[in-house]
Formats: structure tokens, C-alpha cells, sequence
């Protein structure tokens, strides 16, 4: 099964509102490409650590594992001090919408998506819902069985405080990177 | 708590402002181009308003009920719940449970106006707490011992210049060594605050909507700041006033839809928390202390406000901004003028009146010139001008005018006829200086304004002698009453002939409605009770001609916005609702009848059109424009400027005189890049542009009927003779 129409354009629709809300997207097609956009990101950073937060998709691909055979260190810790030291975090999503471009996070992922300066966020292309009330569902879900922390993240930290010039990075990441899975077999492995 | 305010002298400081006049002038044109930007799709807009309004209007009249539901649904998640009566409540149990935990960090305190209303700092920081505003805006009004100016954007009236000095004197370092751009001055904050979050034993934020069914509080932003604030103490206390609560998640997705792009023009900010009781402590390696939330519930005189039938359309508020970025007073003077102890803007008033009393609304409602822009951008449609009508008519004589000096300028009928009657005698008299003086000294009325000139025959005289033109035009068989408003009947009698002759070339039959004053100017002066006898026998004037098959045209804006919009509120809005798809202002309606393009082509001609305020709140705006725009031959610019600064009797007040120069000033300054005949549809928008620019101003409708007429004389097939026979007639 191939990514239909509706999901291409599903993906470029997003592609595009993140940028105009500050954010930039990067598309890969299998796992192994996946590592390398990651292991590049860290290099441009001058970065061999990296904060990953507990995800459902990060685990089922093995991703901690396949990073670390790549020679990156992965840090998996809820320490603020600790976390704040760290130049990127990598989350998963649960979700993402497509005319605003945004994405939806649990708690678990809070820190990393908030302290280090870049947040890198991992979603599947079939996870991009076209608007908010495609999420919307999802979203009541996740607080009626227990998920006391959510948020709707639309690029990166941002503010215009200062004569309504608009500077990223205020007290969240500077920067927000989403990287977008798009399997031709879904869960499939290169 | 009231101060005796001089607002003549905040006003003209205000306007000397360099600093500020730059931030207010690029705020409202930066946020106004993006927040119209944000809403494409009209229809979409309209549906999403509807729904919100809907939303709030459902809460509010069953308050109680959800405020139950959201009490028993965070106790279930194991968060504490305290109903505050007033500010000094919420600050006692803030206090107390802040000593109770033992805090002794300073507190992380995210931007919340609720807590400015209360003065929560003022009140923690004399218990000995330090309190620390984590908002870039809201540290820097902090640092400067203000209250915010802007609803959503606290300190943009700041220069870097002034940013630099508060921060030198906070992270005690000399101004020299903090960096001279923007982005650095904000990485040191970065990282100063940054410290502060991580040693923070208790965070306090405000909440924007709370979820009555699920018990979660939401939290719009874009810094991060919240996130920090909520995510990084284990002690979170939200305070929130009653009426941010909602029904239903689903609820909630009506107003994500418009708070961000109403204030921003964002689709979403960078962040939305969504938090449902207190986080679970995590339970790694080395476990949190255990994790609280406090969600403390303000009342301060919202019951009350509630229980006034107008003041509580205020609490339909979600705090956007949107009224104050589109509101040209505020962009004139910001929010620390306009404004009172903490609400600011045309919503200010009723918000002020509400938590603050009416004397602090008083010290700054006439500040409203009730244009009603507002209530076109508002994402619940209240109907600010109206809130701010009533509270000019219940503050009285707390504003400093007394009701016969409200009544003399109201009544434009009186006095337009009397000056009719007795012209040129009486522009004679009003030009000179004694009366001019008596004028001001009594009225108010600035002795630099030139008073529009009585004309003698008035409209209703020039028509007993009005010969119809009898022409085969598209709209043959439609019966038309102009309605002669006092400004057109007294001073401008030839743009109501032009418009008789226009709609009769088109092939109308037009009456001159019998002349009722519709009571806009008493409206304006907050006469409510006054306005009553004037709308009920102008509402059966026009009912009984919309009976006999008229359709009923205007050309001043100002008076079909009276007669379209507060007469809901005077006569009932089931009766005024019957009457108003017969009511038409003359752009608007010939764009209703879909006339061909051709009909009004002609030589090549720039028209420079700016939209009254009125005519945008009545929706008769985008008509007009596209009227215009599709002429073959004309070419349309349409200049975007908040006001004029005219806006009726405003202009003409002493105290208001130099910031309605100001903000005409905005607008002659476009004006003046740009070629053509300046078109304007009200009476004193003309006034103004005419006094500021020097150059012709003119009603559309009167290039429209040139170039009608010209069209018929230089036609081809014998239209020539058409305008003799016509004469004989």
C-alpha cells in the first residue's frame, strides 16, 4: 500500500503552515533514513548527546538502540536541571494537524519539548489529521483515560514583546524540527 | 478605588508621544492585516462566531451549573478548588498557601490580566513573597512599575532603548553591557529566567478557558513561559475568573479556532496546554516531591455584572485584543489613557465598570465614539458600542458633562433646523469668535474646528421642487424612500439630491421619506431615554413605508448604523429585525441590485476610497468597495486606516481636538501618496479629510451619477434628446 493523495497532500499542507509558524520539517522514507536525518541534525549542532522522551513510535522502532549504535548518546531523563543542560530533544507525537501545523504531545514528552533549545519531534505520516477536529477526537480520548498534560505545539517558542519584533526562542526551543516518516509498507522495516 | 483623572492632559501627552505613536501606529497596522488575513474564508467566520457566541451565551445564563461540574471534576483529578469573592480573598489563600509549602524561591508568574485587576503581586509581595513576572512583556512592565497597555501584548509600547535600562537595573549590570538587538536582549532573559524556573518552588498563572466536563484548564501562549510555570514547581495555582469556564471540549475547539487568530492572526500559538489536575510526580530515579494544583475561582463583581442585563454581555470577553487593535481611540493613545485601573479599550469600560465601579469607567468612556468597528472584529459579537452607550448614560454627570450640554449637542435636529431656518444669519454667528468661545466654554466644542455651514433650502425644501428624471433604467418598477437625515437635510442638501437623481436614472421611483432624526446624535451622548420618543416615530414612519412596498435608502452611515444596530436595544430586536432587510445604505443597496458594471462606464478615473466606520460595522463596506472596483474605467484605491478621526461629534470635542488631528494625520498621510478624486460616504469623515488634505472631497454616489449622466449625453442611437424630453415632463 502507498501513501495515497490525501495523505501527500495532507503532508505538504503541513509542511507548508509549519513554516509559516516558524517551524521546518524534514521527510524521510525509511528507518534508516531517519537515523541519519537525526545523526546530521546533531552534527550540525556540534552535539553528540541527545534528550529522547518516552514515545510509543520511538519504541516501536527501536530508535534508542539504532541511535546509539550510531554513536549518539541518548539521554533519557525527567531531571529539569539535567535536561536543561542539552542542546536537543526528540519526541514522538500523538498526532498532528495539517491546516495549522501542529502537533499534539503527551506529558511525557513535556521537557523535551521545552528545554533544550532545539525540539526535534518524530510523527508518522498517517498521524497528520487535516484540521483540528480531526485530532479532536483523539485529544478527548487522551484526557478521558488519564492524560493530565497536553499541548498543541505550533513552532517554536516565540515572542514580540520587544518593539513587536518577532525573535524565536524565548523561554521554549528556538527552533522546532518535525521529522515526517512516510513508509511505503506501513511499519515497515528497510 | 477611584483617581480623579484629567484625561484632556493624559490625552495630549499621549499624543506628543513620539515613541508611543510609532508603536500604537504600527500595532494596529500589523495586527489588523494579519488577524484580516487569518479569516479567508468569510462564511467559515461567520459560523465559527455564531457557535462561540452561542457557547458563552448558554454558560453564562447556567453559570452555576458548569461551575459545579468544573469543581467536582478537578477535586476527582485531585486538584483544590477555592471560590475567591474579591482580590483580597484569592491573595489570602495564595498567601497562605504559599507560606504553608514554604516557599521561599521567588514565585514564577505567568502574564494573567486577572491577576492585574486583583493586584495579585502588590498583595504577595507585601506578605513578604517575591513574585516574579516570567512573561517577556509583562517583566518588562514589571521592571517598570506599569500596568500592561495591550491586552495581549503588555510592553509594546517599549522602546528597546528603555527595555535595555529596566534590564541593566534587574540583572544589575551596566547598560553598556547588555546587547544592543533584540533577539540578544532576549536570550539574556532567556537565561536570567531560566535560572528562576529551575529554583521555583510555586508557579501562578491565569487560565483562558476551563473545561467543565473533563475539568481541564487551557492556557494559550506563545513564549513558553506557561509551560515552564506550570510544568517545573510542584505547586501550581491557576486563578481564573468565573466566566472563563466552557461547557465542553468540544466547545473549546470553537474558541482555539478564533482566540489566536482574532489576537495574532495566528492559526494556533506555538503553545496550548491542555493540564487536567495535577501532574503525576514522576517516578524515576530520583522521585518529585508530590505535585499540586490550585485552581482559585475570582468573582470580584462578576456575579454582579451577571446579574446586570448589560453588563453581562461583557463576559462573554475572551480577551483577544481584537477590539483594541481595529479601535482608532486606542490607537490614538493606547491603553494607559484609554483605559482604566486594568481593563483598557472599548470592552474596558464594561469591564471596568464591572470589577472597578462606574466611576472608573467614567474617567475614560468618552473616549468611545460608539463607531461599533469593534463589534464587527470581536469573536463573540458584543456589542461594545451599546455596553459603552449604557455606561455613558448611567456614569451621567461622572464624565464632567451635564445632561442639557449632552442634550444640546445631541439634538442635530434642533439645531440643524434652527440653523437652516436662520441661514446664512447663522453662519455668520457661529463663525464668529464670541460665539465660538461661548461655544467651547459651555459645549465644549474646540474653537479650531470649522463648523459645517447650514444650507438654506434644506433637502426637504430642494425636493418640493425636485422634477423626477424619468428614465428606462434596470431598476424600473422599485419603489425607493431616501431618508433625509439630518446631516444631508441641513448641511449637505446636493449629495441627497445626487442620490434621488442617481436612483431614479437607474429607473426607481423615489419619495423623500418624511424627515425623522433617528437620534444618533443623543445616542452618542449616552441619551438613551431621550432617543426613545425620536425611535418610535422614526420606526413608524419607516414601517409604515416598508408596508406601501419602499425600499428604504440612506446615505449617512452614522444613521442606518443607529437605526440597524442600538435600535434593537430601544425599540426591541424583533421589531427593529422585521425592518432591517428593507434598510439599505445607497452603496450597498445598488450592489444588492446587481446593476451591470457597464452601466456607470465611462472615462478612465482614480478614486481614492476610505471606508467610514460605520459603514464597516454595518457590513456596507465590502459592497461598496466591490461596487466601485467593478466600474469599467474606474481605477479603486482603497486606503485602510482605523478612522478618520472625525467620527460625528468626537472630533468637535476640546478635549479631543489634537488626537483627532492625529489620527486624521494617519490617514491624509496615505492620502497624499496617492492621485484621484477622494470618495468618502459620511458627512464629517468629509469634513475632516476636506480640513486636513485641502483637496475635493466627494460622496461616491455623486461620481456615480456624473458618470451616469455623461454615459446618456455621449451615448451612441439618439440618447441624446433623451434629457429634453425628460425636462418636459
Amino acid at each position: 500500500m502507498s501513501i495515497s493523495t490525501e495523505h501527500t497532500q495532507l503532508i505538504s499542507r503541513f509542511v507548508q503552515e509549519l513554516s509559516l509558524a516558524g517551524g521546518q520539517t524534514r521527510q524521510v522514507h525509511d528507518l534508516a533514513q531517519l537515523v541519519s536525518a537525526i545523526a546530521d541534525i546533531l552534527r550540525e549542532r556540534q552535539t553528540g548527546r541527545l534528550l529522547v522522551a518516552a514515545d510509543n513510535l520511538i519504541t516501536e522502532l527501536d530508535l534508542v538502540t539504532r541511535l546509539r549504535a550510531k554513536g549518539i548518546e541518548v539521554i533519557t531523563s525527567d531531571e529539569p536541571a539535567q535536561v536543561a543542560q542539552l542542546e536537543v530533544g526528540l519526541t514522538g507525537a500523538l498526532a498532528a494537524v495539517a491546516s495549522s501545523g501542529t502537533l499534539l504531545l503527551a506529558g511525557g514528552a513535556s521537557l523535551a519539548s521545552l528545554l533544550p533549545p532545539l525540539h526535534l519531534a518524530l510523527i508518522r505520516a498517517e498521524q497528520i489529521e487535516p484540521d483540528l477536529t480531526g485530532v479532536w477526537p483523539l485529544l478527548g480520548q487522551a484526557i478521558r483515560t488519564g492524560e493530565r498534560e497536553l499541548c498543541l505545539i505550533t513552532g517554536p517558542s516565540k515572542t514580540a514583546d520587544i518593539e513587536q519584533t518577532l525573535v524565536q526562542g524565548v523561554h521554549g526551543p528556538g527552533e522546532l524540527i518535525v521529522i515526517i516518516l512516510s513508509e511505503d509498507e506501513p511499519g515497515g522495516q528497510p | 478605588m477611584s483617581r480623579k483623572r484629567d484625561l484632556a492632559a493624559e490625552i495630549l501627552r499621549a499624543v506628543a508621544d513620539e515613541q508611543l505613536q510609532h508603536s500604537l501606529n504600527s500595532l494596529g497596522e500589523r495586527l489588523n492585516m494579519l488577524r484580516a488575513a487569518a479569516f479567508p474564508d468569510r462564511q467559515e467566520y461567520e459560523a465559527l462566531r455564531r457557535e462561540a457566541r452561542r457557547i458563552k451565551e448558554e454558560t453564562i445564563a447556567h453559570l452555576d451549573k458548569y461551575l459545579a461540574q468544573l469543581r467536582a471534576q478537578v477535586e476527582a483529578q485531585g486538584g483544590k478548588v477555592f471560590l475567591a469573592q474579591d482580590g483580597t480573598e484569592a491573595a489570602a489563600y495564595i498567601t497562605q498557601l504559599a507560606s504553608a509549602r514554604g516557599v521561599s524561591a521567588p514565585i514564577v508568574k505567568a502574564k494573567s490580566m486577572t491577576a492585574e485587576e486583583i493586584e495579585l503581586n502588590r498583595a504577595l509581595i507585601a506578605q513578604g513573597l517575591q513574585v516574579l513576572e516570567v512573561d517577556l512583556g509583562e517583566r518588562i512592565i514589571q521592571l517598570a512599575g506599569e500596568k500592561p497597555a495591550h491586552i495581549i501584548g503588555p510592553a509594546f509600547h517599549k522602546s528597546k532603548e528603555e527595555v535595555r535600562r529596566l534590564f541593566a537595573r534587574w540583572l544589575e549590570i551596566p547598560e553598556g553591557d547588555i546587547p544592543q538587538g533584540i533577539s540578544a536582549i532576549t536570550a539574556l532573559a532567556r537565561s536570567a529566567l531560566r535560572q528562576k524556573f529551575l529554583q521555583a518552588e510555586m508557579g501562578i498563572t491565569g487560565v483562558n478557558f476551563a473545561v467543565a466536563e473533563t475539568g481541564t484548564i487551557v492556557l494559550v501562549e506563545n513564549e513558553g513561559d506557561i509551560r515552564m510555570t506550570t510544568r517545573l514547581p510542584p505547586l501550581h495555582v491557576a486563578l481564573m475568573g468565573l466566566e472563563k469556564v466552557i461547557p465542553t471540549l468540544d466547545d473549546l475547539r470553537v474558541f482555539l479556532e478564533l482566540l489566536p487568530r482574532s489576537g495574532t492572526g495566528q492559526k494556533l500559538t506555538s503553545y496550548v496546554s491542555l493540564l487536567t489536575g495535577p501532574r503525576r510526580s514522576s517516578s524515576g530515579e530520583r522521585p518529585e516531591p508530590e505535585r499540586e494544583f490550585h485552581l482559585v475561582l475570582l468573582d470580584n463583581g462578576r456575579s454582579r455584572m451577571r446579574a446586570d442585563p448589560a453588563l453581562r454581555e461583557a463576559l462573554y470577553c475572551i480577551r483577544c485584543g481584537a477590539c483594541m487593535n481595529t479601535c482608532a481611540p486606542y490607537l490614538g493613545v493606547g491603553g494607559h489613557v484609554y483605559g482604566g485601573q486594568t481593563y483598557m479599550s472599548g470592552i474596558g469600560n464594561a469591564w471596568e465598570a464591572g470589577v472597578h465601579g462606574l466611576e472608573e469607567a467614567a474617567g475614560f468612556n468618552e473616549l468611545c465614539t460608539t463607531c461599533g468597528r469593534c463589534t464587527e472584529v470581536c469573536p463573540v459579537k458584543i456589542d461594545i458600542p451599546w455596553l459603552n452607550t449604557v455606561i455613558r448614560q448611567r456614569a451621567g454627570s461622572l464624565t464632567g458633562r451635564a445632561r442639557w450640554q449632552r442634550w444640546l449637542i445631541g439634538r442635530v435636529d434642533l439645531s440643524g433646523r434652527w440653523g437652516s431656518y436662520t441661514a446664512p444669519l447663522s453662519n455668520w454667528l457661529v463663525r464668529a469668535k464670541p460665539l465660538r468661545l461661548l461655544l467651547e466654554k459651555v459645549l465644549a466644542l474646540d474653537r479650531r474646528r470649522r463648523l459645517p455651514a447650514f444650507r438654506r433650502p434644506t433637502l426637504e425644501q430642494r425636493f418640493r421642487r425636485h422634477r423626477p428624471a424619468r428614465s428606462d433604467g434596470p431598476l424600473q418598477g422599485t419603489k425607493v424612500a431616501l431618508l433625509p437625515d439630518c446631516f444631508t437635510n441641513y448641511y449637505q442638501p446636493e449629495i441627497g439630491l445626487a442620490a434621488i437623481e442617481l436612483l431614479e436614472r437607474l429607473g426607481c421611483s423615489v419619495e423623500l421619506a418624511p424627515r425623522r432624526c433617528c437620534g444618533r446624535g443623543l445616542l452618542s451622548q449616552g441619551l438613551i431615554e431621550e432617543v426613545k420618543p425620536l425611535a418610535r416615530r422614526s420606526m413608524e414612519t419607516l414601517e409604515r413605508l416598508a408596508g406601501q412596498g419602499y425600499e428604504l435608502v440612506g446615505v449617512e452611515p452614522s444613521c442606518l448604523a443607529a437605526l440597524r444596530g442600538e435600535y434593537a436595544h430601544i425599540i426591541g430586536s424583533k421589531r427593529a429585525a422585521r425592518l432591517r432587510p428593507h434598510l439599505w445604505e445607497i452603496l450597498e443597496y445598488l450592489q444588492h441590485c446587481h446593476l451591470p458594471p457597464e452601466l456607470f462606464a465611462g472615462p478612465e478615473q482614480q478614486l481614492v476610497y476610505h471606508g467610514h466606520c460605520q459603514q464597516k460595522a454595518i457590513g456596507a463596506n465590502r459592497a461598496a468597495i466591490s461596487l466601485l472596483a467593478n466600474i469599467p474605467g474606474v481605477k479603486l484605491k482603497v486606503v485602510e486606516v482605523p478612522c478618520c478621526g472625525m467620527a460625528g461629534s468626537f472630533g468637535y470635542k476640546r478635549d479631543f481636538y489634537q488626537l483627532s488631528m492625529q489620527l486624521g494625520r494617519r490617514l491624509t498621510k496615505k492620502l497624499e501618496k496617492l492621485e484621484g478624486q477622494i470618495v468618502l460616504c459620511g458627512s464629517s469623515c468629509r469634513a475632516q479629510v476636506e480640513e486636513l488634505s485641502g483637496r475635493s472631497v466627494r460622496h461616491p454616489l455623486e461620481l456615480l451619477l456624473e458618470r451616469l449622466k455623461s454615459k446618456e449625453l455621449s451615448g451612441p442611437g439618439g440618447h441624446d434628446e433623451e434629457p429634453v424630453a425628460r425636462d418636459k415632463l
